[in-house]
């Protein structure tokens, strides 16, 4: 179990966490959501013991990060947002001295290589200088240097950033079969679908603070499942619905263009935040929330 | 020790690969030296009636010493600022000394390469030196001072400059000065004084002793130990702060 307790970390001024508190139970996939700069990469960081907290504490299955650093690191395998290889070494070698890092035999080493490198379907490249490897690769062999000593947590901070939607798509599987196979994983992203694919459950952080936590669905349900999407020349309005017959029925009595879609965790996130988790990924200006509608509808703008 | 050897297998691995490009790198600075100090002083005998050629190439081992395994500092460096896979150290369970422990034999292994490079180059030129356990003893310490004393530099640094910085007003001044082309007597006491403080000259004055086979410096060899074992235990200090 990954037990947050009041959990801040400052830079100066700038509080990047904020008093988060969270408990992650063992087998559980574990989505932070957030956009760029709410805290996510520094709660990860600090639960890979590479940042001290400013207060609060983090324990991972007992072991007190801040405290006994070297039993919990024992217990973590963590997938760095950058990508850090030695390009001289080769997939294999990067692997193996990860291994002996982590104070394996020999013999197990070679074992557990090959078959990380299996699992990441890099065995035909394991020979190669990880300087000749595409930015999907280099995730994918990052993933499985972090399986190396079969940690009992996995920590991956936005695994598939930077990649096209192929090798996103790659390592996404790779991600879900890690999940099926029981593993506690704490997975930070800003890509939506991402944590809805993979996580069955998901804090909503922003600024550093917690603002939503639960499964997708229960999280999706609390705006409502339905969404109808409104156009107008100037703004997009959005207002959410229990179900796809009262969206229907709403939209029946309308003149102007709209959409029904399903609700997704960017709604729930403009929904309590008035932003987007992905400024990029939007269609214009950020939405805002706008009060509730009729017929249990919410009703937010873009 | 698992962890050591990761530590030192990665340099070895690195250094295998591109073995040929190092081996230029270390001969190139001394072989300048041996062409341009060495030729133009060649046949001029010292105070003491050896020959400068002879006399330089113990300093030229000595400065090759420590400057390559002083090098490891931007190794370190390149690992943390550029490849981040300091990183993968930061996060694994290896302790402050296992790291510091590999990364000094990195260092060791480098100096003692470009030592070797220096040897052969020297018998190149028709200088010979008296090789012998005592001098081989004299470039691992010396090398393991120089290597302790570039994780300090590369933890403190804040930046790739800072390290350059420091390379160009402590290193390489040490390098021509500290007895290595230049007998300290021709000094100015004071600056005789100050110099014979830096750990280069002890280590250029045993080096000497060892290629000549001459007794040992006692006094040298206990400076070297102690710098050895402040510098040691300040590069695992360095370390973990820096890995908080």
């Amino acid at each position: 179990m990954i037990l947050i307790e009041h959990l801040t970390k400052r830079y100066g001024d700038v509080t990047a966490v904020d008093d988060l508190s969270l408990a992650v139970g063992a087998g559980q996939a574990y989505g932070l959501l957030g956009p760029n700069g709410a805290g996510k990469t520094t709660t990860v960081r600090i639960l890979s013991t590479l940042t001290n907290p400013t207060s609060g504490s983090a324990s991972i299955h007992g072991c007190n990060v801040v405290t006994e650093p070297l039993r919990a690191k024992k217990q973590i395998g963590v997938v760095h947002q950058t990508l850090n290889f030695d390009p001289e070494l080769t997939g294999y070698e990067s692997l193996y001295i990860h291994g002996l890092l982590y104070g394996m035999a020999s013999s197990a080493i070679k074992r557990k290589a090959e078959e990380m490198l299996d699992f990441a379907d890099l065995a035909e490249v394991q020979r190669r200088t990880v300087g000749e490897y595409s930015g999907g690769m280099k995730r994918r062999l990052s993933i499985a240097r972090a399986m190396m000593h079969d940690p009992r947590v996995l920590l991956l901070d936005e695994p598939t950033v930077g990649l096209d939607a192929h090798a996103r798509r790659r390592v996404r599987e790779l991600i879900r079969r890690l999940r099926d196979e029981g593993r506690t994983i704490i997975l930070t992203s800003h890509y939506i679908d991402e944590v809805e694919l993979l996580a069955n459950r998901v804090a909503v952080i922003d600024r550093g603070r917690l603002i939503a936590e639960g499964s997708p669905k229960e999280l999706i349900e609390r705006v409502g499942r339905v969404v109808v999407d409104i156009t107008f020349p100037t703004h997009t309005q959005s207002i959410f619905f229990e179900t796809r017959e009262a969206a229907a029925r709403h939209v029946s009595t309308m003149e102007e263009a709209t959409t029904i879609r399903h609700a997704n965790l960017e709604d729930v996130f403009i929904q309590i935040t008035g932003r987007r988790v992905d400024p990029g990924n939007g269609k214009g200006e950020p939405r805002h929330a706008a009060g509730h509608g009729r017929h249990s509808a919410r009703v937010a703008h873009s | 020790m698992r962890q050591v050897m990761a530590v030192i297998l990665r340099e070895l691995l690195i250094l295998k690969r591109k073995f040929w490009r190092y081996a230029f790198s270390f001969s190139l600075s001394p072989l300048l030296y041996l062409i341009t100090f060495g030729w133009a002083a060649r046949g001029r005998l010292m105070s003491n009636g050896t020959d400068y050629m002879t006399f330089m190439l113990p300093g030229l081992i000595a400065m090759s010493s420590m400057m390559n395994s002083f090098g490891m500092a931007t190794e370190i460096n390149i690992s943390r600022f550029y490849w981040k896979t300091f990183d993968e150290i930061r996060s694994a369970p290896v302790s402050d000394w296992a790291y510091a422990s590999g990364e000094v034999l990195s260092g060791m292994l480098r100096g003692g390469i470009a030592a070797g490079i220096v040897i052969v180059l020297g018998m190149l030129f028709g200088v010979s030196i008296h090789p012998s356990p005592f001098l081989a003893g004299a470039v691992v310490l010396t090398t393991f001072v120089f290597s302790s004393l570039a994780i300090c530099t590369a933890m403190l640094a804040r930046s790739h400059a800072d390290q350059g910085m420091l390379s160009s007003f402590v290193i390489t001044p040490m390098a021509f000065l500290c007895g290595t082309f230049f007998p300290l007597d021709l000094y100015p006491a004071w600056i005789g004084a100050v110099v014979s403080l830096l750990p280069l000259t002890p280590a250029a004055t045993l080096i000497r002793a060892a290629a000549s086979g001459g007794p040992m410096p006692a006094a040298e060899f206990v400076y070297l130990c102690i710098a050895a074992a402040i510098s040691f235990s300040l590069a695992v200090l360095v370390v973990r702060q820096t890995r908080r």
